[in-house]
């Protein structure tokens, strides 16, 4: 690994020092996307920093670009021009929205650093947007069929969750977060709100499925803050459930999938119990896609807080999820292991933007269901 | 008559005495029994082959957060559990490389049972989440390094259950569902990406 690198290294340093290598660039828009390449004959290594309504790639080397500053005929990109600083050249994306994601990769033979750069549509919200006359109203079609909303404070009680480097107990923060996003939600949507747990008590996961599936919420919202072995780890993730998928469970559920609505009619009377505990037990997979959707638009408001670049929507099979009988994600806000993002948690500044950024993804998610 | 009775008094006093004595005494020796059968370690007794083969487990990077491979050698012994449990201590030892550990080095593996359909249960000690700092990063790492550890080197292992003392237990710490078996998930193995 080791060896590898430093060849890279040298290779970079060498190559670029002989004669400013010109790097290329293109863009094109797509449908729900614009995606921006830098093709080089070379491999170089790059970070991405972005601020609002500007992208800037750091690459590492001395590299031209073929012209100083371009304007550009895209639907969100405005302009690109690119500068020197040190040994580094910095390309920067000059955007015609504040509000956007990126999602980036490379590619090779020949190299290609690949931005796609998504816009992200501000909400209506009266409280954010001052007076905001017709917010609700324009959301009314969206929240016709949302009326509850179930938001999950990870852990409580003795089961305390993952602590920080300096003391910060998760179970603490994610009761805060919760508590705020409650609020927020009932300040402006007229849906109902219900928290898991209000206070710092055990409730055990099966529990907190059950609270949901009874008050047949539309939404189930769970909030944690993530911790790892890596002290370097940060940024938000949102998950949705991922199946133990055994074969054995595959055919299983492939069987209820096709065969869900003839069944119920079908079962015997002295089965029906067993057969809806089945049902039951298998309750996040029919709402995997819209959970999906759900986790998407949250987590692109998140790594617009945090200013992450990463997707960080992932998939694993969660207990607590497994057994929510409607659309469900899991919120990994940040790292509470690591230092920087643990003072962030503690602030209360900080648990007011995220749960701020939770409710504009659930709004989002509602306008694109809206249609349905 | 009154001297009898004083001399009967005090000696059934004494009796008394040292059945009390007695039992408290029985009691103690039965407790530190008790207690040495919980705390006794479990050391798989691993066949020494002359015989070795070469295996790949998996280890967490400061990286990134998936998983990377690191070489090992173990005993061929003819028994396949037994060359299960040596790529289980591997991973509980921890890395050699410039890796992270994954589980607590505190955790001890108790037994490994292999099922004739392919499904591994392996049965941890309670450290395994005791010591884990939980959070589903650190959780979903942690389960498919043993997963794919044993899968990998092993095919006719293709799903892996973990159990904890014995038992089938909700979760490591609250998030991902340890009461089904888990498949292989090798698209956390960092050599598998895209480059």
């Amino acid at each position: 690994m080791k060896k590898k690198y430093l060849l890279l290294i040298i290779f970079l340093y060498l190559i670029p020092s002989l004669e400013g290598l010109t790097l290329k660039v293109r863009y094109a828009d797509h449908p729900d996307f614009t995606r921006v390449v830098i093709e080089s004959y070379t491999a170089f290594s790059y970070q991405i920093y972005t601020t609002p309504g500007k992208i800037d790639v750091v690459i590492n080397g001395n590299f031209t670009f073929g012209i100083q500053r371009k304007k550009v005929h895209s639907r969100i990109l405005k302009e690109f021009y690119w500068e020197k600083n040190g040994s580094n050249t910095i390309f920067k994306v000059i955007l015609k929205k504040d509000r956007f994601t990126i999602d980036y990769f490379t590619l090779i033979n020949p190299f290609r650093l690949v931005l796609d750069i998504k816009e992200l549509s501000s909400p209506v919200i009266p409280e954010l947007e001052g007076k905001g006359a017709g917010g609700i109203s324009n959301l009314n079609r969206g929240i016709r069929y949302t009326k509850t909303i179930i938001i999950d404070p990870g852990h409580g009680g003795s089961d305390r969750g993952a602590r920080g480097p300096s003391g910060l107990l998760e179970k603490n923060v994610t009761l805060a977060i919760a508590k705020e996003l409650k609020s927020i939600i009932e300040r402006n949507l007229p849906v109902r709100v219900v928290l898991t747990r209000t206070e710092d008590i055990n409730i055990s996961l099966e529990d907190r499925a059950s609270i949901a599936n009874n008050q047949k919420a539309d939404m189930f919202i769970s909030i944690h803050t993530n911790a790892s072995y890596r002290k370097s780890a940060h940024g938000s993730e949102t998950y949705f459930l991922s199946l133990h998928a055994s074969d054995e469970e595959t055919r299983r559920l492939a069987y209820f999938e096709n065969n869900s609505d003839k069944l119920e009619d079908e079962i015997f009377p002295e089965n029906a119990e067993d057969i809806k505990l089945i049902l039951w037990d298998l309750a996040q997979t029919s709402y995997l896609k819209q959970s999906s959707q759900l986790a998407e638009t949250i987590q692109n408001e998140l790594n617009y807080l945090l200013g992450t670049t990463n997707r960080g929507i992932k998939q694993a099979p969660f207990k607590v999820l497994s057994n929510v009988a409607m659309p469900a994600v899991l919120i990994e806000v940040a790292f509470i292991t690591n230092p920087e993002e643990e003072k962030k948690l503690s602030s209360v500044k900080f648990q007011r933007q995220v749960a701020l950024a939770i409710f504009r993804g659930i709004i989002n998610y509602l306008k694109s269901t809206e249609v349905k | 008559m009154k001297r009898k009775e004083r001399i009967l008094l005090i000696s059934l006093f004494i009796i008394v005495c040292i059945l009390i004595i007695l039992i408290i005494l029985s009691l103690k020796t039965e407790k530190i029994k008790v207690s040495r059968e919980v705390t006794q370690t479990y050391f798989p007794n691993i066949e020494e082959t002359t015989e070795k083969r070469e295996v790949t487990i998996f280890f967490p990077s400061e990286e990134d957060s998936l998983l990377y491979p690191e070489a090992r050698e173990i005993y061929l012994t003819p028994s396949l559990i037994q060359q299960a449990k040596q790529v289980i201590l591997e991973l509980i030892k921890g890395p050699e490389n410039n890796h992270l550990p994954t589980l607590p080095p505190t955790t001890k593996l108790r037994e490994i049972f292999i099922t004739n359909d392919g499904t591994a249960y392996i049965d941890f000690s309670k450290e395994i989440y005791q010591q884990h700092p939980g959070g589903s990063e650190a959780e979903i790492i942690s389960i498919y390094a043993i997963v794919n550890s044993l899968t990998y080197n092993f095919p006719q292992i293709k799903r892996v259950q973990i159990l904890i003392e014995g038992l089938e237990k909700e979760t490591l710490n609250g998030h991902i569902d340890l009461t089904k078996p888990f498949s292989p998930r090798f698209n956390l193995i960092a050599s598998n990406k895209e480059p």
